[in-house]
């Protein structure tokens, strides 16, 4: 039944989709309006669910909505949750805040959101909420507060409260819920996560660092003991906590919106969505906007046909995900210089990523035989491992 | 002697022909002659203009040389003709000329110190301005209102522009030809100058607009201080209203902080990661204008100059979005942003909707400009040019010459950059790979057998999760030919001193990923069924999709074939891989007509093979035998099966 509603309330969305054409405020001026006249006509809010699980389409709509709703009379709830993913803040490191191979074996996708704060994980256990407002009506610790009052209506005996850092914790120590933000000229938006029942172990071994001896100026994640809802209210059902979150939202600011199931990869509907989410998904976003960073460390090699070891000191600068330098101190009776050269060489202006970088020294490799082709090939891999 | 008188003769007529250039050239028609220096002169630190200011010399005798008519207000400016040379010349240049609403322009210049007057100095140019030069509105113009006509003649070459195109030209030193950025502001006239160049002619007019500090403003919540974590402007970038200056984090907030101001960035007061304070100053720009045409927030609009043939109706305090800059092109225009939709953020409007606004009406993309204009590379919309081509012009079209013919200036660069990375890498190789003594041999494979076969497999291959396509067969075949030429399937040292004859066949296949062509390899095809070495294609496609190919895959082959034919084509020339000795091309398969072995015409599925071998260790007979044997698997794929392990 409410399925039918959600239906109808899209056909009036979806017609009304011209109105996009010629101006993008108006869609929402309009659809909103036609939600508020059958219920109630007060205030302009509405609260969207997200029918997508990709974190990159779904952080593509909260850009498109942020860019092209006008937000100055209105405010906007939108719920969404997404398949496994890593999802890092606007300044962050990929590098040092989750472990890349574990992710790509298990073909978890990262992403980077335009929001400051840590490093989070999702899965489908965790709801995010999207609280859109002008910049002047931006209020982080009302928003938390709409998700803290509605945990206390529905679970009395839960200890729910907020912090000043905008986490929450339940019963005193579990954060349950973490806070990013992003202000723009006259828009606003502000995201927190909500752990329901998220995978734990999963998050715990994917937000590790992926490469050792990172220096960085990057923003760094604080890791903190967390929960799920579930944990300590185990009865408490994803539907319930939904419509709770809902209805305190409209008491909160005085709305009385229902949820609207939207699709973000509706072009018709976002004109340009598919675009702003090519653009989180690219290379160039994810990692190329990391802050400038240095990789130090030792490398350990050891050729078994000779039993010899020995140690290689490598520092490589990064900027803007690309190599910008790169120093390999090599033993020189292991390698020959110009050889541990030629592999810095190959490496700098290459993209900080193991692929790209293996390329680069495999070809290089090629023209290597015998027992340098060995030792090359045996500090080629020391050196792409650090790359992570 | 007749030869000499001849010379004489036409150093003569030369020599007067150039004279009555030179006179006719610089002798405008106004009220100076061509005689009158127009110079800046100071008092008391404070420029009181006394007649105007001009412009640099660019090297020879007869130079072209702007003159600026610039009027104070009534009390400060004062015109008096001066002789030429009585003054010390001054270097300045013409920054910028602005209106200010109907009620005048404004002028910034900088003056440097050789006369000891203050660096920048704004001087308000009243109506003055506008009485001298008249203006550029195309009514007035055509409508010949202009109060005092002042057609200065002009040469060929030399054209009216604007202010600000002139100061472009002036940056420029006319090293090359010019582009002219359409902008319709003021006309100014120039001037063919004869004369000392020495004394009077080393000046130019430097504008420099206020400079501005722009501070940090409050980001709410009682934050007092934030991290500036990424700039995206630098010192002397230019800058918009409400372009993007800065990215600064504070407590999990993320904030990108706009311009207020269109200008120039002159300093950055922070560098990335330093903490910045809200209130304290981020950047100075340097304002076009003066702060009186700066907008803080939207404003609401005031129409623009009134027309009389506009009909449509006003939208009385309809709120339009527009920087100045696109304000003033809208006036200079009489255009009412209420008409114009814009498609910029928040329904901006930008100067792309004013430009194309303009063309709806004029029915061109530009509207009507002296003859010498030059364009920078103009993108009309299909629209606009539809529009133009179904003769759906402005309603005053009918009177106007249909549009001119846009010859667009190409203005694009050439664009350098070094070789770096996997680029470099493969540089080394391929001249490594050049000392090889390459032989090429070629043949055609018929594969209808072969694509029968495959249909019936596929299905079979595919209830079992793989993607069955020819490659595994092309290697598998290739693999049971190299174990009887095991030659080809080996390796020399740099030296050609020994032959490695390799064991593993790994061969290699040219990859299209999602990060550039690649060459992984699949290991121990000798050991493996077709079925599994499609199993590991479909993983290596799955990795190269992903970008994740690592080492492991990259290296180590032994044997490259190049599925070349995939992208298209029938033969190549492939480049051996050091130290591989052999690489075959694989052609497009094509449905081509041939003959049965009865005599019958059919249609046949053939490919061509392009081989290339090290002919240092492998003779042609090798090669030829080698994918005479490799053909025959494919062409009988039941043989295949016989010699199958």
């Amino acid at each position: 039944m409410t399925q039918q509603k959600y239906g109808l309330l899209m056909n009036q969305l979806r017609r009304t989709g011209w109105f996009l054409r010629t101006g993008n405020q108006e869609l929402w001026t309009r659809s909103s309006s036609i939600f508020l006249e059958s219920s109630c006509s007060s205030s302009a809010g509405l609260v969207l669910q997200s029918q997508s699980t990709d974190v990159h389409q779904n952080l593509a709509l909260e850009d498109w909505i942020d860019a092209h709703v006008d937000l100055q009379q209105r405010s906007i709830l939108l719920l969404w949750r997404n398949r496994p993913a890593v999802v890092i803040g606007r300044h962050q490191n990929p590098w040092s805040e989750c472990n890349l191979p574990a992710m790509r074996r298990a073909g978890i996708p990262l992403a980077r959101r335009r929001s400051g704060g840590g490093t989070v994980y999702h899965d489908l256990g965790n709801l995010n909420l999207t609280f859109f407002a002008s910049t002047k009506a931006y209020d982080r610790q009302r928003n938390l507060k709409v998700v803290t009052e509605a945990l206390r209506g529905l679970r009395p005996d839960l200890d729910i409260r907020a912090t000043e850092r905008f986490d929450i914790l339940m019963n005193g120590c579990f954060k349950i819920s973490g806070t990013a933000s992003r202000l723009s000229r006259k828009s606003s938006y502000h995201h927190c996560t909500l752990l329901h029942s998220a995978d734990p172990v999963a998050l715990s071994t994917l937000l590790r660092p992926s490469s050792p001896g990172i220096h960085s100026n990057a923003t760094p994640s604080i890791s903190s003991p967390v929960a799920n809802l579930t944990d300590h209210a185990p009865s408490l059902q994803w539907e319930e906590l939904l419509e709770a979150l809902v209805q305190q939202y409209n008491k909160e600011f005085g709305l009385c919106a229902t949820s609207i199931l939207i699709d973000p990869s509706d072009e018709s509907l976002f004109p340009g969505v598919g675009r702003m989410a090519a653009e989180l998904c690219s290379w160039e976003w994810t990692f190329g906007k990391t802050p400038k960073f240095s990789i130090e460390t030792q490398l350990e090699l050891t050729d078994k046909h000779l039993d010899l070891c020995c140690s290689a000191h490598l520092l490589m600068e990064v900027k803007n995900g690309l190599v910008d330098r790169c120093q390999l101190d090599v033993p020189t009776d292991w390698l020959p210089p110009n050889l541990s050269v030629q592999i810095s060489e190959v490496l700098v202006g290459e993209r900080f990523c193991p692929h790209r970088a293996a390329a680069a020294v495999t070809v290089l490799l090629r023209s290597q035989s015998g027992q340098l082709h060995r030792r090359m090939h045996l500090l080629c891999d020391a050196v792409l491992s650090v790359i992570g | 002697m007749l030869r000499w008188r001849r010379l004489l003769l036409l150093a003569i007529m030369l020599t007067l022909l150039f004279l009555n250039r030179c006179l006719a050239d610089c002798h405008p028609t106004s009220q100076y002659d061509r005689t009158t220096l127009l110079d800046l002169r100071f008092n008391s630190g404070f420029p009181r203009f006394h007649d105007a200011t001009f412009g640099p010399i660019f090297g020879s005798l007869f130079e072209e040389v702007l003159v600026v008519l610039l009027a104070t207000p009534g009390r400060t400016a004062r015109f008096s003709r001066r002789r030429r040379g009585n003054h010390a010349g001054v270097r300045v240049r013409i920054r910028s000329l602005r209106r200010n609403g109907n009620a005048g322009r404004f002028a910034s210049l900088d003056v440097p110190p050789c006369d000891s007057p203050p660096r920048f100095i704004q001087i308000l140019l009243h109506q003055r301005l506008d009485r001298t030069y008249g203006s550029c509105h195309p009514t007035r113009r055509t409508g010949g209102v202009c109060p005092r006509n002042l057609c200065y003649p002009v040469r060929s070459g030399v054209r009216r522009s604007s202010v600000d195109e002139v100061s472009q030209q002036f940056c420029c030193r006319r090293s090359h030809p010019q582009t002219f950025r359409y902008k319709r502001s003021l006309q100014i006239p120039f001037f063919r100058w004869e004369g000392d160049c020495s004394r009077s002619l080393h000046t130019s007019i430097v504008w420099q607009g206020p400079i501005v500090q722009f501070k940090l403003s409050d980001i709410g919540e009682g934050i007092m201080e934030v991290t500036v974590k990424e700039w995206y402007v630098k010192e002397g970038d230019k800058v918009s209203q409400f372009d993007s200056i800065c990215e600064v984090q504070s407590d999990k907030a993320s904030v990108t902080i706009t311009s207020r101001y269109d200008g120039v960035i002159r300093k950055l007061y922070y560098d990335v990661d330093a903490t910045a304070l809200v209130g304290k100053p981020l950047v100075d720009i340097e304002t076009e204008s003066s702060s009186e045409l700066i907008q803080e927030e939207d404003v609401v609009e005031t129409p623009a100059m009134a027309r009389e043939e506009h009909t449509h109706q006003e939208i009385k305090g309809h709120k339009t979005q527009a920087t100045p800059a696109v304000r003033r092109l809208a006036m200079e225009n009489n255009i009412k942003l209420s008409e114009v939709v814009g498609t910029g953020k928040d329904g901006r409007i930008l100067k792309e909707d004013i430009l194309n606004f303009l063309a709806k009406q004029t029915g061109a993309i530009l509207p009507p400009t002296p003859p010498f204009q030059e364009i920078q590379t103009p993108c009309p919309t299909p629209s606009v040019l539809a529009a133009a081509a179904a003769g759906l012009v402005g309603t005053p079209s009918t009177t106007k010459p249909p549009p001119k013919t846009i010859r667009p200036v190409f203005t694009e660069k050439d664009v350098t950059e070094p070789i770096k990375g996997f680029q470099k890498a493969m540089v080394k190789t391929m001249m490594a790979a050049l000392k090889i003594p390459h032989f090429g041999y070629c043949d055609e494979v018929d594969l209808s057998r072969l694509v029968t076969l495959r249909s019936e497999l596929r299905r079979v291959s595919e209830s079992r999760g793989v993607k069955l396509s020819y490659m595994p067969f092309f290697i598998k075949a290739a693999s049971l030919g190299l174990l009887h030429f095991p030659i080809l399937n080996a390796s020399v040292d740099e030296s050609c001193q020994n032959i490695t004859y390799k064991a593993s066949h790994n061969i290699g296949l040219a990859m299209d990923t999602s990060q550039g062509l690649l060459v992984p390899n699949v290991k121990n095809v000798q050991l493996l069924s077709v079925f599994e070495i499609a199993q590991e294609l479909n993983r290596l496609q799955a990795l190269g999709a992903a970008g994740q190919l690592g080492a492991t895959e990259l290296s180590g082959g032994t044997f490259t074939l190049s599925n070349i034919g995939s992208i298209g084509g029938t033969y190549a020339k492939p480049v051996i891989l050091p130290p591989e000795v052999a690489i075959g091309a694989l052609g497009k398969i094509q449905v081509l007509p041939r003959f049965d072995a009865s005599g019958e015409l059919i249609p046949a599925h053939i490919m061509k093979v392009s081989w290339s071998a090290d002919h240092r260790i492998i003779d042609g007979a090798t090669m030829c035998r080698f994918s005479n044997l490799w053909r025959e698997y494919l062409e009988n794929p039941a043989c295949m099966v016989l010699d199958l392990k």
